[in-house]
């Protein structure tokens, strides 16, 4: 893990085209960065891409997996739990190829239902906001079953005593998942926030074939511009110095994210 | 025909970094002698046209069978999807696994030769074979032979379904940007869709076809000559932006252009669902299958005609073992009966060889013929792809109004400037 590192970084220091050697600029690749409207713009993305479905994403797996742990215990909990897995182990590139299809403008089976139904096509992919909220949304399909997994065996180990004492005190099922699950589980939250974080700084694969980070860069996220510094236009020394802040980016954020966690479990 | 461009600067880079890998121990080290070389590798792109790339497959062995036999050499033939293309040239190039021969488009070029991964073919030609190629002026790069052209094709044209404009009471193709405007006022008026592009796609290549043909009808190019600039931020290229804007505005194209793709505007025209479609000429067997009433013409007059023609080649790398060999091939694969199978089996573009006839039942063929002179292909310059991957950024931008023709072009012109002047 450290090789990768310390050659991103020595590489961030140079001006290399990847077909010949690398020659050493200091810090020009960066000095170029802090100017780069791009690049900046690229940070807004990612951080509003990730602030759109980390948050639901987490919930919705919280609020699911309690669901099925108190009330589907049975054959249709775990028909449930699979079929909410399946979009995990299927590949990103497949996922994002049916859903540019689904979604399509023309054609596309949701907007042929929203016509049914008498609404106007929704141009989800070529409306610079509304695809910066589809990419996200789709994500938060693709991750849900993975993180519902993860809370649900969190809630298999919340001792049953809490809830049969909540119960016998009057609490409702609310009451139940706000004062006893969610403190009981902060831990595993802590860990499907952080995941879910990491994950969103290093969408690619989705961005890149649903929307190439279109239209008009809307969706063009910071591994979206790694990408195309590095393998599109030859410039993996800069593509390096985005990858070396993209790093320090997620390092941070997981040291405040262990902090917060922390305060708030102290 | 097509566009050329000489730069200085990038042959004294090319040297330069030729000469740096041959001192830093980079580069193949010498020619092996002939007959010690046991296989080839050759990259291509695919799909070219056939229905499956396992049919492109099957058809590049039966292709290359007797040279292989004659040479007693395996070729490794390489399908590389198009999506895929440069990155992984990038990558095998720069992990000294990458191809003997490969297939190239302009834009790809520039870098490779600055950074002297590809070599010039002059000192391994027979010249009978020179003589039979009909566009191997196309493949000269600051006077060297970089590139054999093996597909001149693709020409981008504008397609019309003829039923839509009877029924708008239009009998003929228009021929003019101002002509165009009108027809498609009156197909939006009988309550169909005039136009439609892809400015949804995930790639940069619809530009070949929805922008680039009204640059140079506007009688503007994409680089300065020397490849050192861009140069579409010029009156012409302002008046092709303006006249795509017009077009928007003017509701002859929807705004929900910016979320299609390729596949999504063929589909709808092929359903007969819009009157007009700039595509290639490789799309006529699909839309003679759709059963719609099709015609074309090859380009608009705005100020001049002018249109996009693919010219790819065949590249020869620095890492070929025995670059007499990897040349032999070549020519090999660019002479006529190869190319006829070529054509035959797997896209059906015009001969580029005198000795191969051609399909005398392509529509096409004299068409290529009669508009040689409005034919452009895109210049080989180092950098261009971030050209070309800002100016795509920048016109949808434009498109979805956040920026003027005018800021467009200007912030595409900027970006593309540093890309150029980076890859130099």
């Amino acid at each position: 893990m450290i090789v990768p590192i310390v050659m991103s970084g020595y590489f961030s220091l140079t001006r290399y085209t990847v077909l010949s050697p690398p020659q050493w600029v200091g810090m020009d690749n960066f000095i170029k960065l802090i100017n780069d409207d791009a690049f900046i713009s690229s940070i807004w993305i990612t951080l509003a891409y990730t602030l759109i479905s980390v948050p639901l994403q987490t919930v919705v797996a919280l609020v699911l997996a309690d669901l099925l742990a108190k009330r589907f215990r049975n054959r249709f909990g775990s028909f449930v739990r699979a079929s909410l897995f399946i979009p995990v182990m299927s590949s990103l590139v497949v996922v994002a190829v049916v859903w540019r299809a689904l979604l399509g403008t023309d054609n596309g089976f949701v907007n042929s239902v929203l016509q049914a139904i008498g609404v106007d096509p929704v141009n989800f992919l070529g409306e610079p906001t509304l695809a910066l909220v589809t990419v996200s949304l789709v994500t938060v399909w693709k991750n849900i079953g993975y993180f519902l997994v993860i809370y649900y065996a969190g809630i298999m180990e919340v001792p049953s005593e809490l809830y049969e004492a909540s119960a016998i005190d009057g609490a409702n099922r609310r009451q139940q998942l706000w004062r006893i699950t969610v403190p009981s589980l902060r831990p595993v939250t802590f860990l499907v926030v952080i995941l879910g974080t990491i994950w969103s700084f290093q969408v690619f694969d989705l961005v890149y074939v649903m929307t190439g980070g279109g239209p008009g860069g809307a969706t063009r996220t910071i591994v979206m511009m790694i990408y195309e510094a590095g393998f599109r236009n030859f410039q993996m020394g800069y593509a390096s110095a985005m990858a070396i802040v993209l790093f320090g980016v997620i390092l941070v954020i997981a040291v405040l994210q262990r902090k917060v966690m922390k305060t708030s479990v102290g | 025909m097509g566009t050329k461009i000489r730069t200085r600067l990038l042959l004294s880079a090319a040297a330069l970094s030729a000469t740096a890998l041959v001192v830093s121990g980079c580069s193949s080290g010498g020619d092996a002698g002939a007959g010690d070389v046991e296989s080839l590798n050759l990259w291509l792109p695919t799909p070219f046209g056939a229905e499956s790339t396992s049919v492109e497959s099957d058809a590049w062995d039966e292709i290359l069978a007797p040279f292989e036999e004659e040479q007693s050499v395996d070729v490794d033939v390489t399908l590389i999807p198009w999506a895929d293309y440069e990155t992984k040239y990038l990558t095998g190039v720069s992990s000294d696994d990458g191809p003997d021969l490969g297939y190239m488009y302009g834009e790809m070029m520039g870098d490779y030769i600055v950074n002297g991964a590809i070599v010039p073919f002059d000192e391994y030609l027979d010249p009978a074979a020179v003589e039979n190629m009909l566009y191997v002026d196309q493949g000269k790069v600051d006077g060297e032979q970089y590139a054999l052209p093996f597909v001149v094709g693709g020409m981008r044209i504008l397609w019309a379904n003829m039923d839509l404009l009877s029924a708008a009471g239009v009998s003929e193709i228009p021929t003019t940007w101002d002509d165009f405007l009108s027809v498609s006022e009156k197909v939006t008026a009988s309550g169909k869709t005039a136009l439609l592009q892809s400015w949804g796609a995930p790639d940069r290549g619809m530009l070949n076809s929805s922008f680039f043909p009204l640059l140079w009808q506007a009688g503007g190019q994409i680089l300065t000559d020397d490849g050192s600039k861009t140069a579409f931020n010029s009156e012409a290229g302002i008046a092709a932006a303006n006249y795509l804007m017009t077009l928007l505005e003017s509701g002859a194209m929807p705004s929900s252009v910016t979320g299609l793709t390729n596949d999504e505007v063929k589909s709808a025209f092929y359903g007969g669902e819009t009157a007009f479609m700039f595509g290639t000429d490789g799309q006529l067997g699909e839309i003679t299958d759709s059963g719609i009433n099709a015609d074309f013409i090859p380009s608009l007059e705005g100020e001049q005609r002018g249109t996009f023609v693919a010219s790819d080649s065949l590249v020869l790398f620095d890492a070929c073992p025995d670059k007499q060999l990897c040349t032999d091939l070549a020519e090999f694969i660019l002479s006529g009966a190869q190319m006829t199978q070529f054509h035959e089996n797997i896209v059906a573009y015009p001969p580029i060889g005198l000795d191969e006839e051609g399909d005398s039942e392509n529509p096409f063929i004299p068409v290529y013929a009669e508009n040689a002179d409005i034919l452009h292909s895109l210049p080989v310059a180092a950098g261009s792809a971030g050209v070309y991957n800002s100016l795509y950024t920048n016109l949808q931008q434009m498109l979805l109004g956040q920026k003027t023709p005018e800021q467009a072009l200007e912030d595409a012109a900027g970006e593309g400037d540093s890309s150029l002047q980076a890859a130099q």
